[in-house]
């Protein structure tokens, strides 16, 4: 049978404009871990099948040839966590530069979702507290069993004191929030990558990003309203009319 | 007690029934419980091609109809949405598969077994004789295999029930047929599953299979 113990590591599919547009690429890419089996990577219709060591090892090669290709002072994908790096990838033809700057906590801008309605908001250090990104402010993940629960302790452990956080050109922290929020709580400074890009191309753009978030939550609530309408249908149809 | 009289009623006749028409059905679950009055369901494995005749006999018993539905449901590889038949009153409900399929780990989608795994569930079944009528259960491995899947997929844990039930069974069955017949569903994890089992490590079991590495 299927393996029903399957989880999917991550996966990214083209919307409709990027399959009408960009027909030379796949559809889709899906990491899957098929529990007690193996690794699979999916490509549309082509399947690699790999033991954890070998997904390990292809990981590496991978993270290599990245370093060759990104031609960038200051990039090393070994420092850049995977899950920033799946989100910036997408604007990595527009990197301009990386740059080491020291960042005053006043002029730096954190993304929480910490609201009632979970929507990003960017935040100066001084207007959140600890609870507020420690335990209110969720990030999506694609991983089912991603733990969620951001243990403070472990990440003051493992607090190196040359970390450095990725910041955009605007000082809005991209990877490594909670870190700089617990450096910051000791020092007023800190180092800090800024990446740049080409034409703007990731900055954020609030406005923009509240229009689509709105539009996929309308769309998600229609679907739902419309399986609960055929559900209802199907219903009545079996209870008064087969019955 | 009235209640408890006319539920027992009411299922003898519906078997009495089924064996009249020579309808097989294999109870999947808790067969030791069929007159318990706090069982949920009785969940049974039936043909398809036996649909008709067993909607016909349970509807003239007084059970209304509904199926799972596939607007909610992602039923993947021609998996089988589950049909109900239930009567309130009598606390009734016969929850019918014409399939074995479990949910996915991530999404929650009904996978069904192989072919092959169904044709051996329904070749080995045993043949349960009560005073009025008869049924069939699973051989003591399909039996296992299946009450394992059931709580790793399907419930996330194991009730007690489930483990009196599994540890019964795991000092009955032979390792190596145990093994060669986990092995589609549990690949590498089978041997692992197996020690957890006989060391009645029930309440790890989930967490150890989600963050399974040896393979």
């Amino acid at each position: 049978m299927s393996n029903p113990g399957v989880i999917i590591l991550d996966t990214k599919k083209k919307n409709i404009i990027q399959r009408i547009f960009n027909r030379n690429s796949f559809r889709y890419v899906q990491i899957e871990d098929n529990i007690g089996e193996a690794i699979h990577i999916h490509f549309d219709d082509f399947r690699i099948e790999l033991s954890i060591k070998e997904f390990f090892e292809i990981s590496s090669c991978f993270k290599e040839a990245l370093n060759q290709v990104v031609d960038i002072k200051n990039f090393d994908i070994n420092e850049i966590d995977p899950l920033f790096f799946k989100y910036a990838s997408i604007n990595l033809e527009d990197l301009e530069s990386i740059e080491i700057t020291t960042v005053h906590k006043n002029d730096v801008s954190f993304l929480l979702n910490n609201n009632k309605f979970n929507f990003y908001k960017l935040n100066k250090f001084k207007d959140f507290t600890e609870r507020d990104l420690f335990k209110i402010n969720k990030e999506k993940r694609t991983h089912k069993f991603y733990n969620n629960n951001i243990d403070k302790k472990n990440i003051l452990k493992n607090l190196n004191k040359d970390f450095k956080p990725i910041l955009d050109e605007d000082f809005i922290v991209r990877d490594g929030k909670h870190r700089l929020f617990l450096k910051f709580q000791t020092n007023d400074t800190s180092e800090a990558y800024i990446w740049r890009f080409k034409n703007k191309s990731f900055k954020i753009n609030i406005f923009a990003y509240y229009f689509v978030e709105i539009l996929n939550r309308t769309i998600n609530k229609l679907k739902y309203i419309i399986k609960k309408f055929l559900q209802k249908t199907k219903n009545f149809y079996e209870k008064f009319l087969q019955n | 007690m009235n209640k408890k009289l006319d539920n027992k009623k009411k299922i003898t006749e519906i078997f009495k029934s089924f064996n009249q028409e020579s309808i097989d059905i294999i109870i999947l679950r808790k067969q030791e419980n069929l007159f318990d009055n706090n069982n949920d369901d009785i969940d049974i494995l039936a043909s398809y091609k036996d649909f008709k005749k067993l909607k016909k006999i349970l509807k003239k018993n007084g059970l209304l109809f509904y199926s799972d539905s596939k607007y909610i449901n992602d039923y993947l590889y021609k998996s089988i949405p589950h049909h109900h038949f239930y009567n309130k009153n009598l606390g009734l409900n016969f929850d019918i598969s014409f399939d074995i399929s479990y949910r996915s780990i991530n999404n929650q989608e009904f996978i069904p077994i192989d072919d092959e795994q169904l044709d051996y569930i329904w070749g080995n079944k045993i043949k349960i004789i009560k005073n009025d009528f008869y049924f069939f259960q699973m051989d003591k491995y399909s039996q296992i295999i299946h009450l394992i899947s059931h709580c790793i997929f399907d419930k996330k844990n194991f009730s007690d029930y489930y483990r009196n039930k599994i540890s019964e069974l795991i000092i009955e069955i032979d390792k190596t047929i145990f093994f060669e017949m986990i092995e589609p569903i549990f690949y590498k994890y089978k041997k692992r599953l197996f020690e957890l089992i006989k060391d009645q490590k029930f309440d790890n079991i989930f967490n150890d299979y989600i963050s399974y590495k040896e393979y």
